[in-house]
């Protein structure tokens, strides 16, 4: 930032998180921490290629000493041509004042029980109580659409815990489940494929695959009841993969096309509510026209609606006639109402 | 060497000193991915030079698996977004490219490998190599400081205007178990993906991941246990900026910001008070006051660059007044003396073959303070009151058929919205 008075305090975007720093560390400690003790100029030039560290930065050259006056003086070469450590030390691992800062903000967060005990989450209020708070109340507040995770109870606590340990150790899950009607579902089984946080609602849904019904499906976390894990092993054959090819196979044949006009911030409000979609925006520069496709999952059909309607009279629908039709539909009752 | 090579013995740098530089073209690509390179010239106040650079820069920071070319004419700069594929936010990508010469570099490695006890500059400066005519025991104690107030290392003086010494960091994590770790891990996973900022959050989710590769001789590869749905990419573009603003609000720094404004570029000196972060669309807001104690908003993506200009003053607002200005903002407009506050009443109502308890549910999650009565069969009210009702439109309009406002104290906004559903209607050639 130009004549900022830029406090190493303030700043987030940091040196030592450069992607060339991250190499070297890597390269450092393994020669360290790890049995090889030499590497050769290749397996260099192989790891600055997969950290995609571009030749021209001539890092290789600079780190095997031969780019005066660049040269970084962190390796030695060795008689049979390999590169030893300069200095025969490693790099201690730690969180820089700002990891250290933000994990301060994070242990406030009620959800963090969701994944730690309540004695580490004190261990940590420990090791960070020197800091100060650069996030606080009073300094910055989240305007949510809702909250509805404020608090969280033994029963949430637990079906999370065992959906990520079925999740990890690739196990299934037994279960009953109660539906938004209060019906109690017995003796469901399905394969855990994701659990879901949306950001809109403060909820999460887990994504896995019924077994019962042969088909993803999306529950809401709150709704199981008695959930124990079940072995995979040789009994069902569905991968991860298996499971995204059939989530995948429910996206709509054709997007959704709006036509915006750019008055009033409409355009910049529609790019900001579906950034979260995969889209496609295309300027007609003739016509000083955007159009809009988004590409949606037939289960998200009604909040792309939503969304569409929030954006009013500067949006309209140009295809599928099908979508098309279902906003006149209700604009027809809407003019009615009024 | 090439005749090209600058300070940082390279032909071209991809990395870059100032966030600033990538902010503006990442945006544009990534909400906007519409505009070739004459759009970025003509539109955008780009030179043809500056997109060239700005594209290959970025291209060798995210990888080019997140560009997408499409070329009518001209290769327009858009990148991809898919839900179920891009579950990390790759724009987080752009923070792991801030510029250093190759002397800061190698002296950040050395002075972690040598400090071993406490030790002074000079017993430092014996223990590194001679690096180039550049280094010197000024340079060495500018880096040492640097890196006590990153954190990385201890500095200690005894008395004032003492002898200054420096020590290595007691290893952080070492008060955990393996187990804590590894849930630690997942749970920052979680958050840097969710909370607000969480550039942070990305480095600590690398660091331990670092931690347990070293020192625990974890080579575990992490399963992606989440999705994140409805999350918005774009807002760790503005969060290099709202982490400053954080501090000088903190620190009670006033600032001088230079400001997109509709009217141009402006400057403003304020006293930042707070910050706001809208999840819905995205947005981070700054919140300040003036010498002539008026309230402002200014959108953080259009504060182009700000300079400290002191510490503030006693100011007429502190944390209770700015709490009470906003406390019946729908979204981010404070409290107006003069109109007071609207009062709206909506109806909503389902079809009759419909059951109500998805809609009431809906309202009860989102209408914030708003009190819900009449409930009936297929139809109940929903009364709130707010600083400014016109910024309730897009919530009431993303509703539909299902919503009806009633009435609204100090605008009409019955009168607003039977208007733009005439509009509407007549855009889709139905006269009504």
């Amino acid at each position: 930032m130009n004549g900022v008075i830029c406090l190493e305090a303030m700043e987030l975007f940091l040196e030592g998180k450069n992607k060339n720093y991250s190499l070297i560390l890597e390269l450092i400690n393994s020669l360290y921490y790890e049995d090889r003790k030499t590497i050769s100029s290749k397996e260099i030039n192989d790891m600055i290629e997969n950290h995609g560290i571009p030749s021209e930065f001539n890092l290789s050259q600079s780190l095997m000493n031969e780019n005066e006056p660049y040269n970084l003086y962190l390796l030695d070469r060795q008689t049979d041509g390999n590169y030893s450590l300069f200095i025969n030390s490693g790099i201690p691992v730690q969180p820089y004042r700002v990891e250290k800062q933000w994990l301060k903000h994070i242990i406030k967060n009620p959800k963090l029980k969701l994944f730690l005990e309540n004695g580490t989450i004190t261990k940590l209020e420990d090791m960070l109580a020197e800091y100060k708070d650069i996030v606080s109340e009073g300094s910055l507040s989240i305007n949510r659409p809702c909250k509805q995770l404020e608090e969280i109870d033994d029963n949430l606590r637990a079906s999370f815990r065992l959906i990520i340990k079925a999740i990890l150790e690739n196990k299934g899950i037994e279960y009953s489940y109660m539906t938004k009607n209060e019906i109690l579902l017995k003796n469901r089984r399905s394969i855990p494929y994701k659990l879901e946080y949306s950001m809109k609602e403060d909820w999460f849904y887990l994504i896995s695959y019924s077994l019962d019904e042969k088909r993803p499906v999306k529950s809401l976390l709150r709704g199981f009841r008695d959930m124990h894990l079940i072995d995979l092993e040789g009994e069902y054959d569905i991968s991860r993969q298996d499971i995204e090819k059939s989530i995948e196979a429910k996206k709509a044949p054709h997007p959704i096309v709006l036509q915006i006009k750019d008055v009033n911030n409409s355009l910049e409000r529609a790019l900001f509510q579906f950034s979260c979609f995969q889209r496609e925006l295309d300027y007609d520069k003739d016509k000083d026209i955007y159009c809009l496709s988004i590409f949606y999952y037939e289960f998200e059909r009604e909040e792309v609606l939503t969304r569409i309607f929030s954006l009013g009279r500067h949006a309209i629908v140009i295809e599928p006639e099908v979508i098309r039709a279902e906003i006149i539909k209700r604009l027809m009752v809407l003019k009615k109402k009024y | 060497m090439s005749k090209y090579s600058n300070k940082y013995g390279k032909s071209f740098n991809c990395s870059v000193k100032d966030y600033n530089k990538l902010r503006t073209f990442l945006r544009y690509a990534f909400l906007y991915g519409c505009y070739t390179k004459d759009d970025f010239v003509e539109r955008l106040n780009y030179s043809s030079s500056l997109v060239d650079k700005d594209y290959r820069r970025l291209l060798n920071i995210l990888g080019p698996r997140h560009f997408r070319k499409k070329t009518p004419k001209q290769t327009r700069f858009r990148m991809k977004y898919n839900y179920y594929k891009d579950t990390e936010n790759y724009l987080v990508k752009s923070y792991y490219a801030k510029s250093s010469t190759k002397l800061q570099l190698s002296l950040y490695f050395l002075i972690l490998q040598v400090l071993k006890s406490r030790m002074d500059v000079n017993e430092i400066s014996a223990k590194i190599p001679t690096l180039s005519d550049d280094f010197n025991i000024k340079t060495l104690t500018r880096q040492l400081d640097k890196m006590a107030e990153q954190d990385l290392i201890e500095k200690i003086q005894y008395k004032k205007k003492g002898k200054l010494y420096y020590e290595p960091k007691k290893d952080f994590f070492a008060q955990l178990t393996d187990e804590e770790l590894k849930s630690l891990k997942y749970a920052v996973e979680f958050f840097c993906n969710i909370e607000f900022p969480s550039v942070p959050g990305y480095y600590l989710s690398h660091t331990i991941e670092q931690y347990m590769r070293y020192y625990k001789k974890s080579k575990e590869v992490g399963k992606s246990l989440f999705l994140y749905r409805f999350k918005n990419f774009h807002t760790v573009l503005e969060e290099d900026m709202a982490w400053k603003l954080l501090w000088c609000i903190n620190n009670n720094k006033k600032i001088d910001i230079e400001y997109c404004s509709r009217r141009g570029i402006i400057n403003k000196l304020i006293s930042p008070k707070k910050m706001v972060m809208d999840i819905y669309y995205g947005r981070w807001y700054l919140i300040g006051s003036t010498d002539n104690s008026t309230i402002g908003i200014y959108r953080v993506d259009k504060i182009t660059d700000f300079n400290i200009a002191g510490s503030q003053e006693k100011s007429p607002y502190d944390k209770v007044q700015i709490d009470d200005l906003f406390k019946h903002s729908w979204s981010i407009s404070p409290k107006r003396e003069k109109e007071g506050t609207s009062i709206v009443k909506i109806r909503f109502s389902v079809d009759p073959h419909q059951d109500l308890s998805f809609l009431l549910n809906k309202v009860k999650r989102e209408g914030k303070w708003g009190t819900i009565t009449n409930i009936e069969d297929k139809s109940f009210i929903y009364t709130i009151e707010v600083n400014d009702a016109t910024e309730m439109k897009p919530w009431i309009r993303s509703f539909g058929h299902y919503a009806e406002v009633i009435e609204s104290t100090n605008c009409n906004l019955r009168q607003e919205l039977c208007d733009e559903w005439s509009d509407m209607l007549g855009s889709y050639g139905i006269i009504s």
